[in-house]
């Protein structure tokens, strides 16, 4: 048993699997960055290789349904510590039982999973309407902070919706950019120097949207609880309507 | 900051480019407009896939929430009326033309520039357009059409549009805005002619219905033609739905649900929305202005509307004639289940789907679960709230592997007294 280390790229974690196959089975996941190493256990440091994450992604592919496949990928992108290892456990009985699993939500392996990815999607989903563009004059440019690391999966529908725009994602928290020029959507690493200013016709669009935002609510149904089931106050400082 | 000083600064420093701003009283516009229309409680951005063809926009047909207003209610679209000039003196509404309020128009391009910018900004999902009836229906309807046809012809906008069909305008032009929306709508506003003579004495019921009836035949008729032309341009996609006011009147909830169902059967209605009234007139015919809106009677409603179109029931099984109103205390299918104990407890290994769906605490989704699940292995009590089942009130109606986990007798006095809410007020017992 040994403890594998990845880059913290899904095709990384692959190779971990891979690894755990063909080499020596293994004991835990974990990113190579921030691991402590075990007085117990040996740990290796494994090599990205594409060749072998497709052949674990295609054997993945052939024994559980895209669902299941989905739902790894869904919780690799989590926030969670142990997620690598969820995703491992997960994947061991996906080779074993076939495509019987999606429907084992009792089993604790399945469970795990299940919930994570269920998080991520929910997050996901909210934000499709929680991103706030302003206009930056040759481009729209938006900045979030969600939980988990689901802006490679804004990309999709961002792209299609404002394909005749040129767009930035910017998630502040992990120094990441979903970039969109009209051609082509990237994710590179981004950083922003200083405060951009908003040039005046967007402040004033940011104003009529607070304003409109103010007067549809109806007085007399006043309920800040039901608001805060569905805005949390961690989103809403990326929310102009709150700002 | 107020808009006309912003304006105001603008204008000196001759920053301003866009038509939109040229207009100094956008604000107030859009404060009276959508203040007005905010009684209208759809917003709902579902029911059309589309992917953006060459423009802006999207639609997805799950339907996206943009942010929720301080009354809990999502915000999808930019809700706003044309106009609230109207010349119809209802007594329930607040732009009756006997009440003395602050009276605008947009223009339609006005409308279309606003719908863009706050789309680019991902603010909304799209626009729903409503009006107060200025001039004539007609005259009303051709401001629509124009709004709608600026942002799908010249934006090429490619987002959700819902419009209000006004009645009494001519067909014509109901079949133009069908070709252009996603989904009308036209409110019913209330469930019997005798409320509407009384409430909205310009209204009438058979003028009121045949936009309904127009609608529904030519999305019938579009859905035969694109089988044929694939091409062929979409009426309406999204569907229709209609509005009625629940509390203004003492219509039944009986009669409001039986209309309901009429709509959905015959005229295939996507939903029916109810809206708490929300005094804003004063009238011997309507409740006080210092009422509160039902909401919970609201609540209730669109419980037993859910019921009827996901669960399989029908009106006449959840209310009749000796009980024409929903109990406020506990939902409609605890209310139903506690009168047909007959038929529980249900063994989860065996109940078919209809027959999970009818039990309380159980949902689409966890009568999916069970079902799947089961193929794999019989489940136990344990399973079903390992799988995310919520067993608080299921656990009263159900047997797993034959056995009961209720821990009370199955009659209705004594699961009604578990199944409440408790009460508000905290009772101190003689033995704390």
């Amino acid at each position: 048993m040994i403890d594998y280390l990845y880059d913290e790229t899904f095709d990384g974690l692959l190779c971990c699997v891979f690894a755990h196959y063909y080499e020596e089975k293994a004991a835990g996941i974990y990113p190579a960055g921030a691991y402590q190493p075990s007085l117990l256990r040996g740990s290796r440091v494994v090599v990205t290789r594409p060749e072998q994450a497709d052949r674990v992604y295609a054997a993945l592919a052939r024994k559980t349904s895209r669902l299941a496949l989905r739902r790894i990928y869904y919780t690799f992108l989590a926030a969670a510590p142990d997620k690598e290892n969820i995703i491992l456990n997960y994947a061991v009985l996906a080779f074993r039982l076939g495509p019987s699993l999606a429907a084992r939500r009792v089993l604790p392996e399945v469970l795990a999973l299940e919930k994570l990815s269920d998080r991520v999607e929910t997050e996901y989903s909210r934000f499709l309407g929680f991103v706030r563009f302003q206009d930056m004059g040759k481009f729209l440019y938006a900045e979030i902070r969600p939980d988990h690391n689901i802006l490679s999966l804004l990309a999709g529908h961002f792209s299609d919706r404002l394909a005749g725009e040129n767009f930035m994602i910017h998630d502040a928290g992990r120094d990441m950019a979903l970039v969109w020029d009209g051609q082509e959507a990237r994710l590179t690493p981004f950083r922003r120097e200083g405060v951009w200013r908003a040039n005046e016709k967007e402040l004033l669009f940011q104003t009529l949207w607070r304003e409109y935002f103010e007067r549809v609510a109806i007085a007399e149904r006043r309920n800040p609880r039901l608001q805060g089931q569905f805005t949390p106050r961690r989103y809403r400082s990326g929310l102009t309507e709150f700002r | 900051m107020h808009f006309t000083r912003v304006c105001s600064i603008l204008e000196l420093e001759g920053v301003i480019k866009l038509n939109i701003f040229r207009s100094p009283d956008l604000m107030e516009k859009l404060q009276i407009l959508a203040g007005a229309a905010k009684y209208d409680v759809s917003c709902a951005s579902s029911g059309v896939n589309r992917r953006n063809g060459g423009g802006l926009g999207n639609a997805k047909s799950y339907g996206v929430c943009h942010t929720w207003a301080a009354d809990g209610r999502c915000v999808a679209l930019l809700k706003v009326l044309l106009t609230n000039k109207c010349v119809n003196d209802c007594v329930y509404c607040a732009c009756r033309s006997g009440n003395d309020t602050p009276r605008a128009s947009f223009t339609a391009r006005e409308i279309a520039d606003l719908t863009i910018e706050f789309y680019r900004r991902n603010y909304i999902e799209g626009l729903f357009l409503s009006s107060a009836i200025e001039k004539s229906p007609d005259h009303t309807m051709e401001n629509i059409i124009e709004a709608v046809r600026l942002l799908r012809r010249e934006h090429k906008f490619f987002g959700y549009i819902h419009v209000k069909a006004i009645p009494g305008a001519d067909p014509t032009l109901i079949t133009r805005l069908g070709l252009l929306a996603d989904r009308i709508s036209v409110n019913l506003e209330l469930p019997s002619v005798r409320s509407l003579s009384l409430l909205a004495p310009q209204k009438q019921m058979p003028a009121l219905l045949a936009p309904v009836r127009q609608i529904y035949e030519e999305s019938a008729s579009n859905q035969c033609e694109r089988r044929l032309f694939r091409s062929a341009p979409k009426f309406a996609p999204a569907g229709q739905s209609t509005q009625f006011i629940v509390g203004a009147t003492p219509d039944s909830d009986m009669a409001l649900l039986r209309a309901s169902e009429t709509l959905y059967r015959r005229f295939e209605l996507k939903r029916v929305y109810f809206s708490a009234y929300v005094p804003v007139n004063d009238n011997p015919l309507l409740p006080a202005l210092s009422s509160m809106p039902p909401l919970r009677r609201e609540h209730r409603l669109y419980q037993a509307d859910w019921l009827l179109r996901f669960y399989g029931f029908s009106a006449g099984e959840l209310l009749d004639e000796a009980c024409p109103n929903l109990d406020t205390e506990l939902d409609p299918k605890i209310i139903w289940a506690l009168r047909h104990l007959d038929s529980f407890p249900l063994e989860i290994n065996r109940a078919t789907m209809e027959e999970l769906l009818r039990v309380p605490g159980i949902g689409v989704v966890s009568a999916r679960r069970v079902i799947r699940q089961r193929r794999v292995c019989a489940l136990n009590y344990d399973d079903l709230s390992k799988m995310g089942i919520v067993l608080k009130r299921a656990k009263y109606f159900i047997t797993c592997r034959g056995k009961y986990h209720g821990d009370v007798p199955l009659r209705p006095e004594i699961l009604r007294g578990r199944l409440a809410p408790p009460p508000a007020i905290y009772q101190p017992s003689l033995f704390d």
